[in-house]
């Protein structure tokens, strides 16, 4: 259905110096049907730029295409200075002549020719387009937090000065988590229970709930709309409606039973370093045996961690945390022989002083490995490797500490199921990027505070938890969510309940919602998604797999994309053999355009069409650019789990490309027309290298059976 | 992300498989190939040739000897018990008709004329018995005066038993009085009352008391029990369990007790010891036996009730008899006898345990005396064709003595008050109602037995023919006599329980019952063995086999029989045996290497399991139809997404989306079929319809899954015909998913067959 | 527990545009707060400019903070539009001089150098860039994306140059301009800078050419960078056959720095796995006291050990250069008690992380505490972002930090910021 929406073209000549034909440009642009009038300006960057794009917004209720340099340094300042002005930029298209034609091709006409055909296809595009506004919602101010350890306490007393109502839900019977057992907390030297105190009368004397030993079952629902479903002391289980989730439910240390070289749980005075931080805590240092006094202590580092069965990882905190302990025995008991037995002392910044400090009263470090341990009448014995000095030595310890590993807290994995965070592979909660978003998980509005995510030190977990505050606060905006809805909205008459949108979506948003209440075993258990399109990230991947297409991204449908497809591939043939390429406006876009501004340069018989995501390609999109004449198919993605938007866009775009390579090799087609590449902007020669192996097999495979005219033949074929 | 790993067959139904393959044959042993088969039969006959004579022989070489010595000793004369002999006739007679056996014939001969001997002699004694009637009948208030003087001696030696335990039991009960007070004044926490209530509870050993407290125990630390409910268990329930232990203790130390007495030693208010004595009732650990006035007494039921108790019940039922064809003077010493034998068998069963020894040789001796009168007064009347009458009449006058004991001994107490011990009211004519029913059973059971006593031991079928009641009546009352230990289990014949009554044969009755009984199956066993040795054919080594065995079961049992210490043939069963043995151990080889030459069922000829029909035939018998279980999915490859709903709404695992993608079915999807399947689905299709330039043949396979496209395959032995799947397909009109009420047997046991492989 | 609670809505000034600086910067426009963002280099992105990839996700270093304003979890710094938006004022190639006033109300003195390209009109056609050595571009993933006029290779077609520039950006004979501006809070975002060991002369920093720190190393193994990624000798330019890398040069050390620096052997590791993996196999070698791979980062050591990297530990005793050109290490073993020695084209050392030198000036201005030269938070055991009133501190400022750490400690000071207004 070809509509007559005409759109505006502005073109660009960046202040004269694009090498591109500008005169042929202009009037070519002027034949094709869907352009209404062509601007050609020399700074639409700057100042009276602006305001013509401002002008030119007035026609054509909007649509306008931007022929310029890159979208994505351009686009702020216009979408900024527009909306200043109370216009809606929502139905700007932009084609990108700079970076992508003028300063990577020598030839000029072909440049110009693939400038003009870019342009033809956004026309198609902008022809459908249809516009979005800000949208706003009402949440409750209310957020959870799961774990009332330090993270927990901070991120509900941050929460609270935000303006949130907070219910903190704790396992055990009292808050403070592991840091209220600590005799002393690293570099401060000062011990656990007083950094708690002033946190915990803050708690008192503000309106946050505290739900003592309640253990929280599952949760459902999104962002705005969660329901807790918990049960205090095991009896029947109660709801709590709430907008955002606060994961803090610390870690959990790890009993070495099951190493039996170490003979902890068979001998009781083998224990690890929380209980001795205990035992100096209640101040009775006594040999749990025989409550003997204790003279000799020998301390074994990175039991568990960094070993390929039970942690991989070092777990970071417990070097710290067993110098600590060897110098609070040492104050208690002056004359103690105190050994630690290590491969790495991994004490970082400034507790490495405190390394020092203990050297120099008298803490023996061992380099090497404990090789036995065993009990005789006469008490414990321990034998052990010293590496650098290539001997075996005995001792008969009071107390064998082990420094065992910190493993994630037990409930997470079954929570993981309904609330829908990533785990790690060793158990904790995976970020949602290492790099820059640490605190956040995969859903939005579940945000992860403190040894949740990775071991921490104490004033870590502080610094964690009021940046998730933050970022809760970011997400709910006190309550009013007010952010513009870009991303993909749902037509719940078309949806037929398949499931494969809430299967695959990278960030968990499309929710399944069971219909009918199924009585009888005759009828049918029908199911409808929703999508809040304010917590959808706006990749395409639900788009890509709907089968009755009732889930469109609001600024890219189905039909303009075939549209954009068929405007820009108009013509092509098999004597010039076009690559059509689909590029994510992530890191594929910012590959290209390093590319460009290094003036790399690349064959010019490509043609580039931007996705948000290249999981918004579907397999339909592939099919449709060979039907409409394209020589080979590329899709440009980001690195293997860097997806920017979620993670998954890019894993399910190489699904749909093994799929249509393996289905066009059985219908009489090359497979390898269709290919798809990793992108990485600090290398550019990644995208150069990969367009010039697309385009020599365009050159190689010759023409395809669309143009020999074969395509769609197969019945004859077959008889 | 697929389930790379096989699921396993849930157990239950791994079991089930396994056994369709087992009676089906399929499950192959490792059988040796069809043309070895030949060669291996040669090599068995080559084995057996050589010892296969002496192995036919010395079965006859036995019996002559045993003829010989059994003339020498006169074992046959020792034979007192007809029913013995007329067994053992008819053994002797069906291993004659099969083979023939000139010692064996011998044997019978001797057999027939002691059965005549025995009729004889039974005729004289009837002829004699008259005349010491009354003599006899005089010599029996002796004895009883020598039993009842025994009784009285036990009485004595368990009253002081009995005073010997009273001041321990005294101490125990003291002791808890004192934990009790001392409770009510300051309580003590469950658990610790209960380690008070142990001490006691373990000196009476009584089993659920040790439970309970233990079972107290693991739940409070478990934290199954609250604190609450542990008081309360401890407080009451472990309390009166402890009671019953110390009734137990009571009841065997000191004899049995009423309800009163027992109240008294334990200085309980008597309403809780009745309560604890109804369900001691109820758990058979304790019983009534006897009357104190009219308090019924209770003691500890006992394991084994000593055979002199028994006897004195049985003598007591045959005077009773015997008493109703005396008269006068003789007729009154009868009565005299009954009722204080009666006398003394209650004051026996009070005594419940007791040394049998002193006691048993009187008893057995008015036993002779008893059975010498019961057998006179039967010659007394006897006409041919009154056999019969005669036995009709003695079963009524048995029943009908047994029935009067019973009732008083058991119903009687209960009958005269209104309430009995369920607390139930019995109505006069519901009581008269089961009089009558219970006479009828009586005099029946009567007839039975007596019939047995005769003429040996008799099968149900053989009994329902001669008295000709119903089979299965007769057969529940051997059942209720088995059960009274009125009859025994002599062993099988045609497949149905020969029933005797217990007796105790003596050591000649014995040998006869073993020498003619291997008799037959030894006849038997050597018309098999000489067809089938002259051509072994593959079908009859199963028969070979078992034949050689039965000769060897013969040669063992043979070796084991000494005729007063004179053992027979022993040389001859001696060098025969490891000639035999090895002749078994071959032939049982030889069968196992032969591939099964039962009709073996191949998979072809099995057939679909049509599920309605079972289902039809199940809600007839059972009156509903359950869901089986059973049932195939059919998928079809037009309507489906390839949204795997299925898969994750399967709660047996059974449905898997595979990603295998038939691209050859694209191109089958007509017009109509492309309408219906939802917009981009139908687009995707036309569009590679657009494209193809030749129609593919073989599937596409991917390693990992694909959203939106795939292959359903659903495994047959894990699904269960739930039809979730069927009903949460988001497919086209009702789904892609139908399920078909048939079962494919032939593709599971496929499956399974390639499994074991 | 400092309590923040004036209500005064003035900007913020955040000195050090590096990773958290630009993070504080974003999140407070986000949150409608205008801030001032100084930075004493031509363009944003302090070190992570020059370290190609970053750990712990091995992904380019140029990836950073999203925003309302450009939606996503990251965008790299060409297109992060810092200069358009508009709650943010960027001054590049500024320094802070002083600072009077008192907490919620400081008077801070700014002087920014001559600003010959106006960063704001610069559309960076490529005229000036064709047509004259004096104009280049820092790097393609500069922010703001604007040429670099260096005065000192001026020639006479620069006055044309200027005439012809379409959008006039260039203004060849700008002056340093200096301004007060008023702020309420102020944020430490200063970084740390990385140690030349000069006067370490054992290792002979600075006398041969071959020896170099990490940082130099990341700008070599950058293919953005001057040898496109290619491992050559300083010294000749000839391609690299064998590395060394010394570890704790100048940490953990009585005479220089006592704390240890916490990343530098995550990044060593790392850069060794690229040497290794990625430049077809060059043999290296690593000195070391402790490998503290902390946490996750075990993986660099682990796929290190897999790779072929050999570890030694133990100290270096000599350095000695050859006339080729390559240099004969003889270092200490202290496991096998002998020493080695080794010949290497390549020396790295992985130097101390220290404060950069404002931080001193800072320190005494606004009377902060000092932890081994870093700024200290005032009371760590209550609020470990608050160094005074009104005064916040994050990032690499506070001691040795990684990009995620430093980021969420400018997220915290946000948090606390905003806690403060609301």
């Amino acid at each position: 259905m070809m509509t007559e929406n005409k759109s505006k073209v502005l073109l660009c000549t960046c202040g004269k110096q694009l090498g591109l034909d500008f005169g042929l440009l202009e009037d070519n642009v002027g034949k094709l049907k869907l352009a209404s009038t062509i601007v050609v300006h020399d700074t639409l960057c700057q100042e009276q730029g602006l305001s013509v794009i401002a002008e030119s917004l007035k026609e054509n209720n909007g649509r306008v295409v931007i022929a310029a340099c890159t979208n994505q340094k351009i686009q702020p300042k216009i979408d900024e200075f527009l909306r200043n002005r109370g216009l809606n930029p929502s139905q700007i298209q932009y084609v990108n002549i700079r970076e992508h034609c003028a300063w990577v091709h020598e030839d000029v006409n072909e440049a110009t020719q693939k400038a003009l055909d870019m342009i033809r296809g956004t026309l198609a595009r902008s022809a459908l387009s249809s516009s979005y506004e800000t949208a706003r919602r009402e949440v409750p101010a209310h957020v959870t937090v799961i774990g009332g350890g330090i993270a927990g306490i901070e991120a509900a007393l941050s929460l609270h000065k935000f303006g949130y109502d907070v219910t903190i839900f704790e396992i055990s019977d009292d808050l403070g988590g592991h840091v209220a057992k600590l005799p002393v907390v690293a570099p401060t030297g000062k011990p656990g229970r007083e950094i708690l105190s002033g946190r915990l009368k803050a708690l008192e004397n503000s309106s946050i709930q505290v739900l003592t030993n309640t253990r929280v079952k599952f949760i459902e629902g999104e962002m705005g709309n969660f329901t807790v479903h918990y049960s205090i002391e095991s009896d029947e289980e109660q709801t709590l409606t709430t907008s955002a989730v606060v994961m803090a439910t610390g870690f959990k240390e790890f009993k070495p039973t099951m190493m039996d070289e170490y003979r902890y749980g068979k001998s009781p005075d083998v224990i690890t370093q929380f209980d001795l931080s205990q035992m100096i805590l209640s101040g009775n240092l006594k040999r749990p045996s025989d409550g003997g006094d204790v003279k000799e202590v020998v301390m074994v580092q990175c039991v568990g961690s960094r070993s390929e069965d039970y942690k991989r990882d070092c777990s970071k905190l417990c070097c710290t945390f067993a110098i600590d302990n060897s110098l609070e025995i040492l104050k208690l008991v002056p004359d103690a022989k105190v050994r630690v037995v290590y491969m790495d002392i991994r004490v970082p910044f400034e507790n490495e002083m405190i390394y020092k400090e203990s050297r120099e009263k008298g803490v023996d470090y061992i380099r090497g490995r404990v090789s036995m341990v065993w009990e005789e009448d006469d008490g414990l014995h321990v034998k052990f490797y010293d590496s650098l000095l290539d001997q075996y030595f005995e001792t008969t310890p009071d107390l064998l500490v082990l420094s065992t590993a910190i493993l994630p807290s037990d409930s997470l994995e079954e929570l993981s199921e309904t609330l829908g965070y990533a785990l790690e592979s060793d158990g904790h909660i995976k970020e949602l990027y290492g790099k820059l978003r640490r605190t956040e998980t995969r859903r939005r509005g579940v945000v992860a505070v403190g040894a949740v995510t990775h071991p921490q030190f104490v004033f870590e977990s502080i610094t964690d938890a009021q940046a998730g505050a933050l970022i809760i606060h970011n997400e709910l905006q006190g309550g009013k969510i007010e952010r513009v809805a870009r991303g993909a909205v749902l037509n719940v008459d078309d949806c037929v309940g398949c499931s494969l949108c809430a299967q695959q979506c990278p960030r968990g948003v499309p929710l399944m919602i069971e219909q009918t209440e199924a009585e009888d075993e005759e009828q049918k258990i029908l199911f409808k998604a929703s999508i809040e399109t304010l917590n959808c990230h706006s990749c395409g991947v639900c788009q890509s797999l709907c089968p009755t297409g009732a889930t469109q991204l609001c600024f890219l449908s189905n039909e303009q994309l075939w549209e954009q497809i068929k405007a820009t591939l108009e013509g092509a043939g098999p004597d010039y053999p076009i690559t059509l390429c689909f590029y994510c406006e992530e890191c594929s876009v910012s590959t290209m355009d390093i590319a460009g501004t290094r003036h790399m340069t690349y064959p010019a018989s490509t043609r580039f069409i931007p996705v948000p995501c290249a999981g918004r390609i579907s397999i339909i999109d592939i099919l449709k650019a060979l039907e409409n004449g394209a020589s080979t198919v590329m899709i440009a993605a980001c690195e293997k789990d860097r997806c920017h938007i979620g993670g998954t866009g890019n894993e399910i775009a190489q699904v749909q490309v093994n799929v249509a390579r393996e289905i066009l090799n059985a219908i009489g087609w090359k497979g390898e027309r269709v290919d798809m590449f990793r992108m990485f902007s600090a290398e550019p020669e990644r995208f150069v290298y990969a367009i010039k192996i697309m385009t020599k097999r365009a050159k190689e495979l010759g023409p395809t059976p669309v143009h020999q005219g074969t395509a769609g033949k197969w019945v004859e074929v077959s008889e | 992300m697929n389930q790379a790993q096989e699921r396993e067959i849930a157990p239950k139904r791994k079991r089930m498989l396994d056994m369709i393959m087992v009676l089906g044959g399929l499950k192959e042993e490792s059988a040796v190939p069809l043309s070895k088969v030949k060669e291996e039969l040669q090599h068995l006959r080559s084995e057996l040739e050589p010892i296969m004579g002496e192995i036919l022989e010395f079965p006859e070489m036995f019996f002559a000897e045993f003829i010989e010595t059994a003339e020498r000793l006169s074992l046959i004369d020792e034979v007192n018990d007809q029913g013995v002999l007329n067994k053992a006739i008819s053994d002797l007679k069906q291993s004659l008709d099969v083979s023939s056996s000139p010692s064996l014939e011998h044997l019978l001969e001797h057999l027939t004329n002691a059965l005549g001997r025995f009729e004889e002699k039974m005729d004289e004694t009837e002829v004699t018995t008259t005349v010491d009637f009354s003599t006899t009948i005089s010599e029996i208030p002796e004895i009883i005066a020598r039993i009842d003087e025994g009784v009285s001696k036990y009485e004595i030696d368990a009253k002081a038993e009995a005073e010997a335990a009273r001041e321990e039991l005294e101490r125990l009960v003291n002791e808890l009085q004192e934990i009790l007070t001392e409770h009510e004044s300051q309580p003590k926490p469950p658990l610790d009352l209960l380690d008070s209530f142990q001490k006691l509870g373990t000196k009476t050993r009584y089993g659920p008391f040790l439970r309970i407290a233990a079972q107290i125990k693991r739940g409070v630390r478990e934290g199954r029990i609250s604190e609450g409910r542990s008081v309360e268990l401890v407080s009451k329930n472990a309390l009166i369990e402890l009671y019953r232990g110390l009734i137990m203790h009571t009841l065997n130390k000191m004899g049995s007790k009423t309800t009163v007495q027992l109240a008294e030693t334990l200085d309980v208010d008597p309403s809780l010891i009745q309560s604890a004595i109804v369900s001691m009732l109820k758990r058979g650990e304790i019983e009534m036996v006897g009357l104190d006035g009219d308090a019924p007494l209770f003691s500890r039921v006992l394991g084994k009730t000593p055979s002199t108790t028994l006897s004195v019940k049985a003598i007591i039922q045959q005077l009773r008899v015997i008493r109703s064809s005396v008269e006068g003077e003789a007729l009154a010493t009868l009565d005299e006898c009954i009722k204080k034998l009666g006398g003394i068998f209650g004051r026996l069963q009070i005594l419940g345990e007791y040394d049998e020894n002193p006691l048993s040789e009187p008893v057995n001796q008015l036993r002779e005396i008893v059975n010498s009168l019961i057998e006179a007064t039967m010659t007394l009347k006897s006409t041919d064709d009154a056999e019969d009458l005669r036995l009709l009449v003695s079963a009524g006058l048995e029943a009908f003595a047994r029935f009067r004991l019973k009732i008083t001994l058991e119903k009687g107490p209960y009958l005269v008050s209104d309430v009995n011990a369920y607390g139930e009211q019995l109505d006069p004519e519901r009581y008269a109602q089961i009089m009558d029913s219970y006479l009828e059973n009586e005099i029946e059971r009567s007839t039975l037995l007596i019939l047995i006593r005769e003429l040996g031991a008799m099968t149900a079928e053989d009994l329902a023919e001669r008295t000709g009641f119903p089979q299965d009546r007769v057969f529940r009352h051997l059942l209720r006599m088995k059960r009274d230990e009125l009859l025994t289990i002599a062993g099988e014949r045609h497949g149905y329980i020969l029933y005797d009554v217990p007796r105790t044969p003596n050591e000649a009755e014995v040998i006869l019952q073993t020498v003619t009984s291997i008799a037959p199956q030894i006849a038997n066993a050597r018309k098999e063995l000489e067809s089938s040795l002259k051509d072994i054919k593959a079908e009859d080594i199963g028969r070979l086999a078992n034949a050689l065995e039965v000769f060897s079961n013969a040669r063992d049992k043979m070796s084991k029989i000494s005729v007063k210490g004179v053992s027979i043939a022993e040389q001859v069963l001696k060098n025969i045996k490891d000639k035999i043995h090895s002749a078994v151990v071959l032939a049982y080889r030889t069968r196992a290497k032969l591939p099964s030459t039962r009709s073996k069922v191949t998979i072809e000829d099995l057939v679909d399991v049509d599920v309605p029909t079972v289902l039809d035939e199940y809600r007839d018998q059972m009156g509903y139809a359950p869901l089986l279980g059973f049932g195939t999915i059919n998928w079809d490859h037009s309507k489906c997404l390839g949204c795997k709903s299925c898969e994750i709404s399967c709660p047996e695992d059974a449905i898997l989306l595979k990603p295998i993608i038939k691209v050859s079915n694209f191109f089958e999807l007509t017009g109509e079929a492309l309408e219906k399947l939802p917009k981009n689905k139908s687009l995707f299709y036309q569009t590679v319809q657009n494209l193809a330039a030749k129609k593919p043949i073989e599937d596409i396979v991917l390693e990992n899954d694909i959203p939106g496209f795939g292959t359903i395959e659903v495994d047959l032995w894990l699904c269960v015909a739930c039809r979730t799947c069927v009903r949460r397909c988001p497919g086209v009109d009702e789904g892609a998913l139908e399920l078909e009420l048939k079962w494919s047997l032939p593709e599971v046991v496929r499956h399974l067959t390639t499994e074991s492989q | 527990m400092v309590e923040v609670n004036d209500t005064l809505s003035g900007p913020v000034l955040i000195i050090g545009a590096g990773v958290a600086g630009m993070t504080a910067a974003i999140e407070l426009a986000d949150s409608d707060i205008k801030t001032i963002l100084v930075e004493k280099k031509q363009t944003i992105g302090g070190n992570a400019l020059e370290l190609y990839k970053a750990f712990p996700t091995d992904d380019c270093f140029y990836c950073f903070e999203g925003s309302r304003f450009r939606p996503g979890i990251r965008k790299c710094f060409y297109r992060s539009a810092m200069l358009d938006n508009p709650n943010i004022d960027l001054r590049t190639n500024t320094r802070v001089d002083e600072i009077t006033g008192n907490p919620g109300n400081f008077k801070v003195k700014l002087t920014t150098g001559p600003m010959y390209v106006d960063p704001k009109r610069c559309i960076m056609c490529g005229l000036c860039l064709k047509r004259s050595g004096a104009f280049s571009l820092i790097s393609p993933q500069c922010q703001p994306q604007a040429v670099f006029y260096d005065p000192s290779l001026a020639e006479e077609s620069v006055k044309e140059i200027e005439k012809e520039c379409p959008t006039k950006a260039i203004n060849l004979n700008a002056q340093s301009t200096e301004e007060q501006v008023e702020v309420s809070d102020i944020i430490l975002a200063t970084g740390y800078t990385e140690m030349r060991p000069v006067n370490m002369d054992e290792y002979g920093y600075g006398k041969y050419p071959n020896v170099i720190t990490q940082l130099e190393l990341a700008r070599m193994l950058d293919p953005n960078g001057e040898s496109a990624g290619a491992l050559i000798r300083p010294s000749d330019g000839a391609p690299v056959k064998r590395v060394m890398m010394v570890q704790c040069v100048g940490s953990r050390d009585e005479n220089y720095n006592l704390y240890c620096s916490k990343i530098c052997c995550v990044f060593a590791l790392k850069h060794a796995n690229i040497i290794v993996n990625e430049r077809n196999g060059i043999k290296t070698t690593v000195v070391y006291m402790d490998i503290r791979t902390y946490d996750r980062h075990e993986r660099y050591y682990r796929e290190a050990r897999e790779s072929g990297v050999r570890f030694v530990r133990g100290r270096v005793h000599l350095v000695r250069p050859n006339p080729d050109g390559s240099l004969d290490i003889i270092v200490y073993d202290s496991l096998l008690d002998r020493y080695l020695s080794y010949n290497i084209d390549l020396f790295v050392l992985s130097t101390a992380l220290e404060p950069s030198e404002e931080d001193e000036t800072l320190q005494r201005t606004l009377g902060l505490n000092t932890s081994s030269g870093f700024v200290a938070p005032l009371d760590l055991a209550n609020d470990s972002v608050v160094a005074g009133d009104h005064v916040y501190v994050c990032g690499a400022a506070m001691g040795p930090a990684e990009v995620p750490e430093s980021v969420t400690q400018a997220r915290a000071v946000v948090s606390k910021i905003l806690q403060g207004r609301q």
